[in-house]
């Protein structure tokens, strides 16, 4: 009996040493992803493009537009121009070779929510998804992380689910290695614990088995089961990760280079493809120089973060940034020292190595007016073609990233919209 | 009248299916005889009964919009003529069963003639008794079956119709005439009528914003959404393409006059797609045909239905459960589920209202509050640098001059208290059942001890009161700057400024102008003002949660940038700036005594910025003395009214807001996600977009529950009736799909969608169901601090200001936190259940730490022997299952004082064998050096007949029996004793099973079976049995882990971060051995604990001698990290 007993259980653990093995039973992995990461930096608020990617210098009997050109002039970093203001000229001068810049963006609205859902979806009406999220849709949502979001815009219209992320991001390694403390000692026996997941999986099927099942039920529970099957990769991700400390140190209070980082690491690691990077405060209806510059400071630390440690990691040639905001801010001060909403906008977008960088689309007049282009040569026409919106840089962005074709995008089509190519 | 199976509340339904109680114009008349009459004592009766049926229609068909008089006429058996009479009636649809009340609403019923109720009484029986039965519209296609009867006076039988009369009604597809009304409408009326001119009253939050018309401001998607409104002003009973075309003309009494000329070309053109849409209607008719059928058999029926009644509803008691974890955390007790699952609906209605009370409650109203004002983000709400609370002003100043951290010591407890408020007041109010009006009209705020100290508070505390228990009060020690005197110059401590301090104050402010969440600190902090701004995210947010208007989605279409760049004050005269300024800047106004500090025009005039009152580049301003709100901007107001107050303003908005309407459905729809777990849908504006059509469904629907949910808490204002209502409608209790054909809809609508538990329910719930206090703890200085905060966004939660919505499907990393988690509660949990005694244990209230499936019986005895040759017996009685056991003699506590070389002394347990004795006398014994005996474990020697054991050593004999046997275990033993420790030697017995562990049937398996059955109810909330499949699984897991213990070869638990348990220590220790265990850090900002203490006192927690608690940690890591546990 004793025996049979020990054979019985012997074989039961055994069966349970198999689940710490998760290509046994769970799902088939794809080939690893070998394309671009997207990724977005949202500046929440509503950027001053006068004062980083759109310079103005005040004009003779018209009320001042930047502060910075009562003393200072316009500079160029090959062919980009900027304004001589916060950390602007290390950042151009440090990275014009990968950068174009789309000024003249008219968000057509001047309402926060809406200027984000336009910038970030290309329309005004909601229910479209973010660009960030078409890509992951159409290139690796299987992934456990294929979208990232630190709270930015990302919206994705049920084609997956964006991984929300805030502040204790940093805190990710000691909570996500499954069964283990942040010094990897086991919580519960390793082999019970496999054991444990097996029966979630075979529960969780079994219940999706249920054809009766609600669809927001079913779809509550075929989640859980994605997630029990991405619990390994997430845990062999989390041990990549620096510590809480470490996080700390790196970024000396600039979330958004914890948040670049973790993106990175999470690019290397093949759980992720995309993601929207968000900073907020924009919206500086008073004191704008001081605050926008603070501001600026922190996003093109953070740019030069991102391609520097992008380097490191070996995948800066896979990245493509695209920087962005709601909208941008008046081309005068208010009685506050501070700037209001102002629909023209511009946008960042940055690769190494590609072809279209290193110079400028789309103008503004002097009072940051957008300018109507020529079609053919995107140069300022008196009878241009168009006036830039975000769907021209997002129905670009789209093509560029062969997302126009993809299965996902068909839902999603920028109609009346057109072609713009601003990425040969 | 007909029994029934056990059937779900749905009284929602049957409200819906009644809609509005309205005027009408009857035109047509139907009776149908029943074709039956029965007695419910089984006599013959004459009795007959027949339906009448009055309606607008004269066709003989009918719509669900048009309105309807069902009577019952019947006559009685003769010798019942002139007595009085109890009339009742039964609806079913869907299989349920719904009781007419006698004001006219329906209530599930159980099918117990018992408790049937009649819905008149004290009727006159006359040769044809005519009862009025409904009066309304039939507002759900599906099938309906009416049962009736009546009980005469003083007689016992009741005369019932056995058979039902059905009434049916199929929905039609959309008309041609529709197709046509739609291209005419986009072509001719969308632009040149309604956008230019309806659109000015017609809108959210225009004039007409009550009126039955409402449109869409232009966005691709708005010229069907206002066909469609068109469509459905047409639909209300009363209304006509005529009344509109005169309203419209400016007759009929139209408030905004004439808009189109009778008889002109605006006028052809309305004309022509209100016809249309009349045809449209009139097809929509022509498909819903109703039959009146006695005796239809359903089963031959095959009959449309809606995305709601498509829907199986979950048992009483699983909706009581799953309320129960949502707003209190804890499951309910069996007691609870019992009386629920006997009773009617109106028993859960009342175990559901018993919910709303309590601290769990109100941190679930809390947090609620939070998700949706954000209070939590607030940066600064109650400013110290201020001198208008004199009291807080002093403290900061005494604090820093003291050479402490004032935000240290007091600015995190005061922040917090703050911020907390606004949940605090909607708690307050909901649970007193206070007029839910008065989350805005509270003429008072909820202030904690502390805050009621600093702000010179009105309540009465006592002293026992803590941070987080509130009271409302009234603000008393409010200054203006004129009734203070302050030091001259501000002060420094070495370089941190303590700033002013006030020396002596005068009249404080009278009448502090509360007005509940309007001037709540954390409000106000969340959404501040700038010279810019000017209040308008207040007002933004105002009108959001309390109107439901999304001012910034009200005029979601594309501007130019010209007109962005009017600078002649473009909220005032450019029309595309006007259209959300009219409705948000009266608003912001109100707003005006309320300064971008959150002070009440804390220099005592007004609360105007510096900028407007002296402009920066000289130029005049137009700001005069005694002004408090802008001269170029609209007065303070709401809608098209302008408040009269000056002081008050808050105040006066407060009321003209709970007077709207809107007020009521904004009501629900904050609720909405809270009880539903997903945000309602919003109308879809583009019709091109995939899944319009369903989301428009999805839309309707609800909305058509909002305004459902709004009149019942209309009704009252108590605001416990709408979450009750709302909890027993579908979208809370739907569990299983009975069609398929709504799916689509279903899923757009989230209808039944398990709720994801947010960080503060998952905190609740394993608090409550483990005890587990998990990475939370108290400081001595008494600040609590949560990781469960911390991670908040990593679990699916909200920070309130990055990250502000709550998700409500998991993701990879949602669940692989919510799994680190678990995993690390499981093991204090279970260590500190068996450490309880049984009566204070949550979980473990069938088992203890020793039992284990095989086991039998055990005991453990004091060997007193002093000398080896000083022999005495133990004995335990036992019985000698079928498959055979063994029975195992151990040193239980083997101890040796080693000096590195020797045992300076040591116990030492000597053992002559066992013997087996049965009642009969016969008996056997085993020598140790018997054939049968095996000794294991290291120092263990056997001598001959006889064994010394000096460590943790066992002899074993197996037995094999044909058929069970009852008999006394006897172990002869002697020992030597440690002198210098007070415990005896003991020994231990155990007779162990040698049956299939998985399989076998002992005691001890069946407890642990039961104990998991408990577990699985308390922790899933699903009801299984001892034989369950599920119940099998769960008892092979707790085997695996005993086996994998037992493999470890240890006797304790190794790894245990029992100290993330912050109450761990407080529940195992008397307060008096807690003060030995743990003091308070030198900063008072965390616990040092005293291992001297806890080393011993954690000994025997840890021990795990037998394995079982190791195996109870994996049935709990395993329940813990399910889907049924994570949501509810």
């Amino acid at each position: 009996m004793v025996k049979n007993r020990r054979q019985f259980l012997n074989s039961l653990l055994i069966a349970g040493a198999a689940m710490a093995h998760p290509r046994l039973v769970l799902a088939n992995e794809p080939a690893p992803f070998s394309g671009k990461f997207v990724l977005t930096l949202q500046a929440r608020g509503g950027w001053d493009v006068t004062c980083f990617c759109d310079p103005k210098e005040n004009q003779p009997g018209l009320a001042p537009i930047t502060q910075w050109s009562t003393s200072e002039r316009t500079q160029t970093a090959g062919g980009i121009v900027y304004a001589p203001f916060a950390k602007n000229r290390e950042f151009f001068e440090r990275h014009h070779r990968a950068l174009l810049v789309i000024n003249g963006v008219d968000a057509q609205t001047n309402a926060h929510s809406i200027g984000e859902t336009a910038n970030w979806s290309g329309r005004l009406a909601d229910g479209y998804p973010s660009l960030t999220a078409l890509y992951a849709a159409a290139n690796a949502p299987q992934l456990p992380m294929a979208y990232l979001s630190f709270g930015a815009w990302s919206k994705a219209a049920a084609l997956l689910r964006p991984t929300m992320l805030g502040h204790s991001v940093t805190q990710m390694r000691g909570f996500m290695l499954a069964g283990r403390d942040d010094q990897g000692q086991a919580l519960v026996d390793p082999t019970v614990w496999s054991l444990i997941r097996k029966m979630h999986v075979d529960d969780t099927q079994s219940m999706l088995a249920d054809d009766t099942l609600l669809p927001a039920r079913n779809r509550s529970m075929d989640a859980y089961l994605q997630a029990l099957k991405s619990s390994e990769a997430l845990s062999r991700f989390a041990e990549s990760l620096p510590s809480n400390t470490e996080f700390q140190a790196l970024s000396r209070g600039n979330q958004l280079i914890n948040q670049v980082h973790f993106a990175l690491l999470a690019f290397k690691a093949g759980v992720s493809v995309s993601a929207d990077l968000v900073d907020g405060g924009y919206d500086t209806h008073a004191n704008n120089d001081a605050q926008q510059a603070t501001l600026l400071g922190k996003l093109t630390d953070a740019i030069d973060y991102l391609w520097r440690s992008a380097e490191q990691l070996g995948i800066a040639e896979r990245i493509l940034l695209v920087v962005g905001s709601d909208f941008s801010r008046t081309p005068h001060y208010n009685s506050g020292n501070g700037k209001d909403h102002w629909p023209v906008g511009s946008y960042l977008v940055m690769e190494k190595g590609a072809p279209f960088t290193n110079r400028m689309i789309g103008k503004t007049d002097e009072r940051q007016n957008a300018l109507s282009l020529d079609l053919s040569t995107l140069n300022p026409a008196a009878r241009g073609n168009i006036k830039l919106n975000p769907a021209h840089v997002q129905k670009a962005l789209r093509r560029y990233l062969n997302l126009d074709t993809a299965s996902v995008t068909r839902a999603f089509p920028l109609i009346n919209t057109e072609q713009v190519d601003f990425f040969s | 009248m007909p029994q029934t199976s056990k059937t779900s509340h749905g009284l929602f339904l049957l409200v819906m299916l009644l809609g509005a109680m309205i005027g009408r114009a009857q035109a047509d008349s139907s009776t149908l005889a029943f074709a039956s009459a029965a007695a419910s004592d089984g006599s013959k009766t004459a009795s007959r009964f027949a339906l009448q049926l009055e309606s607008t229609s004269s066709t003989g068909r009918l719509s669900t919009q048009q309105l309807l008089d069902i009577a019952i006429a019947f006559t009685p058996d003769p010798h019942e003529t002139d007595l009085k009479a109890a009339v009742f009636a039964v609806v079913v649809k869907n299989n349920a069963f719904y009781l007419l009340r006698p004001d006219r609403r329906f209530t599930p019923w159980n099918g117990d003639i018992g408790t049937l109720l009649p819905f008149a009484e004290d009727v006159t029986l006359a040769d044809t008794t005519r009862v009025q039965l409904l009066t309304g519209k039939l507002s759900e296609p599906g099938e309906y079956q009416i049962f009736v009867a009546y009980s005469a006076q003083n007689q016992a039988a009741l005369k019932f119709t056995p058979q039902p009369a059905v009434l049916l009604l199929e929905p039609a597809e959309q008309s041609p005439e529709k197709e046509e009304a739609a291209r005419l409408y986009q072509s001719n009326l969308e632009r040149s009528i309604v956008q230019s001119r309806c659109i000015l009253c017609h809108v959210e939050g225009g004039v007409a914003r009550n009126a039955n018309l409402k449109f869409q401001r232009s966005m691709s998607g708005s010229a069907l959404n206002n066909l469609n409104s068109l469509s459905a002003y047409l639909d209300i009973a009363g209304n006509s393409a005529e009344t509109l075309l005169t309203k419209a003309s400016g007759g009929g009494g139209h408030p905004g006059g004439q808009q189109i000329v009778r008889g002109g070309a605006d006028y052809a053109a309305l004309e022509q797609v209100l016809k249309l849409l009349e045809a449209d209607q009139s097809a929509r008719l022509q498909g819903l045909v109703y039959r009146f059928e006695p005796g239809q058999s359903l089963s031959q029926v095959t009959s449309a239905t809606s995305l709601l009644a498509a829907v199986e509803l979950a048992p009483r008691e699983a909706t009581l459960r799953r309320a129960s974890i949502l707003m209190s955390g804890h499951a309910p007790s069996a007691e609870q589920l019992a009386a629920v699952r006997d009773g009617d609906d109106n028993t859960l209605r009342a175990a559901l209202r018993g919910l709303m009370s309590g601290p769990r409650f109100r941190d679930f109203v809390v947090d609620v509050t939070n998700e949706r004002l954000l209070t939590r983000g607030s940066v600064d709400p109650l400013n110290s640098n201020f001198i208008n609370f004199p009291r807080l002003r002093n403290l900061h100043y005494d604090t820093v001059m003291a050479g402490k951290d004032y935000w240290q010591e007091y600015g995190h407890r005061l922040k917090e208290s703050a911020i907390r408020a606004s949940g605090e007041l909607v708690a307050h109010v909901i649970i007193g059942e206070l007029p839910y009006s008065e989350i805005l009209t509270a003429n008072y705020m909820m202030m904690n001890p502390l805050l009621n100290h600093y702000l010179g508070g009105t309540a009465n505390f006592p002293p026992t009161a803590g941070d987080k228990d509130f009271l409302p009060a009234r603000i008393t020690q409010y200054y203006f700057p004129p009734e203070l005197v302050r030091s001259d110059e501000r002060e420094f401590f070495g370089s941190v400024e303590a700033g002013h301090k006030v020396l002596s104050t005068r009249t404080p402010l009278a009448d502090y102008p509360h007005a509940g969440l309007l001037t709540d600190f954390g409000f106000l902090s969340r959404y501040p003002t700038t010279a810019t701004n000017r209040n308008r995210a207040r007002a933004r947010w105002t009108l959001y949660h309390f109107l439901g208007i999304d001012i910034e989605k009200s005029s979601q279409r594309p501007l130019d940038e010209a007109s962005l760049s009017d600078r002649n004050n473009p909220t005032m005269n450019n029309p595309n700036c006007a259209v959300c300024h009219t409705v948000l800047d009266p608003v912001a106004g109100a707003f005006q005594n309320w300064s971008e500090w959150n002070m009440y025009r804390e220099n005592g005039y007004d609360a105007l910025d510096h900028f407007y009152k002296f402009p920066a580049d000289g130029s005049a301003s137009a700001y005069r003395q005694g002004d408090l709100w802008y001269r170029d901007m609209r007065l303070p107001g709401l809608f098209e009214t302008t408040l009269t107050s000056r002081d008050a303003t808050l105040r006066e908005l407060a009321s003209r807001i709970a007077r709207e309407p809107a007020f009521l459905t904004a009501a629900v729809r904050f609720w909405w996600p809270a009880i539903f777990g997903e945000n309602p849908v919003v109308l879809p504006s583009v019709e091109s977009d995939e899944g319009f059509a369903e989301k428009s469904a999805a839309y309707a629907a609800q909305q058509a529950s909002v305004a459902a949910f709004a009149r019942v808490l209309g009704e009252r204002g108590n605001a416990k009736d709408m979450l009750v209502e709302m909890m027993m409608s579908p979208w809370f209790t739907a569990q299983s799909a009975t069609r398929h054909e709504f799916r689509a809809v279903q899923l757009q609508a989230s209808l039944g969608a398990p709720r994801l538990l947010g960080p503060a329910q998952l905190a609740a719930k394993t608090l409550e169901l483990t005890g587990v206090n998990w990475r939370t703890t108290t400081s001595p200085a008494g600040r609590t601090w949560s990781d469960y905060e911390n991670m908040s966004v990593m679990l699916g939660g909200i920070d309130s200001i990055t990250v502000l919505e709550r998700a409500s499907v998991l993701t990879p990393t949602i669940l692989a936190v919510q799994q680190s988690i678990m995993a690390e509660v499981a093991c204090p949990a279970v260590v500190k259940d068996f450490a309880l005694d049984e009566n204070s244990r949550r979980m473990f209230t069938l088992v203890d730490a020793s039992v284990t499936p095989l086991l039998l019986d055990s005991g453990t005895f004091d060997v007193t022997s002093t000398a080896r040759t000083q022999w005495q017996e133990v004995r335990l009685p036992t019985r000698i299952p079928v498959e055979g056991a063994s029975i195992t003699v151990s040193f239980a506590n083997p101890y040796c004082d080693y000096d590195g070389t020797k045992c300076l002394e040591q116990r030492v347990l000597y053992l002559q064998g066992v013997s087996l004795r049965h009642a009969s006398g016969a008996q056997l014994r085993f020598s140790m050096n018997a054939p049968e005996v095996r000794v294991s474990g290291d120092n263990c020697y056997v001598q001959g007949s006889e064994a010394v054991f000096y460590s943790s050593c066992k002899m074993t004999v197996a037995l094999q029996l044909d058929s069970p046997l009852d008999i006394e275990v006897i172990a002869h033993l002697s020992a030597q004793q440690a002198p210098s420790r007070t415990e005896p030697v003991r020994a231990t017995i155990e007779v162990v099973s040698q049956g299939n562990i998985l399989t076998v049937s002992t005691p001890n398996s069946r407890a642990i079976k039961e104990q998991i059955v408990a577990l699985v109810a308390d922790f899933h909330g699903r009801t299984v049995t001892v034989e369950s499949p599920e119940v099998a699984q769960i008892y092979g897991l707790f085997v695996v882990a005993l086996e994998r213990a037992r493999l470890s070869g240890k006797q304790q638990i190794d790894v245990c971060h029992w100290y993330t348990d912050g109450n761990f220590l407080s529940d195992l220790l008397t307060p008096a051995q807690l003060r030995l265990a743990r003091r308070p850090s030198p900063n008072g900002d965390w616990w040092q604990d005293d291992w001297t203490y806890l080393g011993p006192a954690m000994q025997p927690w840890m021990s795990d001698a037998f394995g079982a608690k190791r195996a109870w940690i994996a049935v709990l890591a395993y329940l813990m990290t399910h889907f049924d546990y994570v949501h509810e």
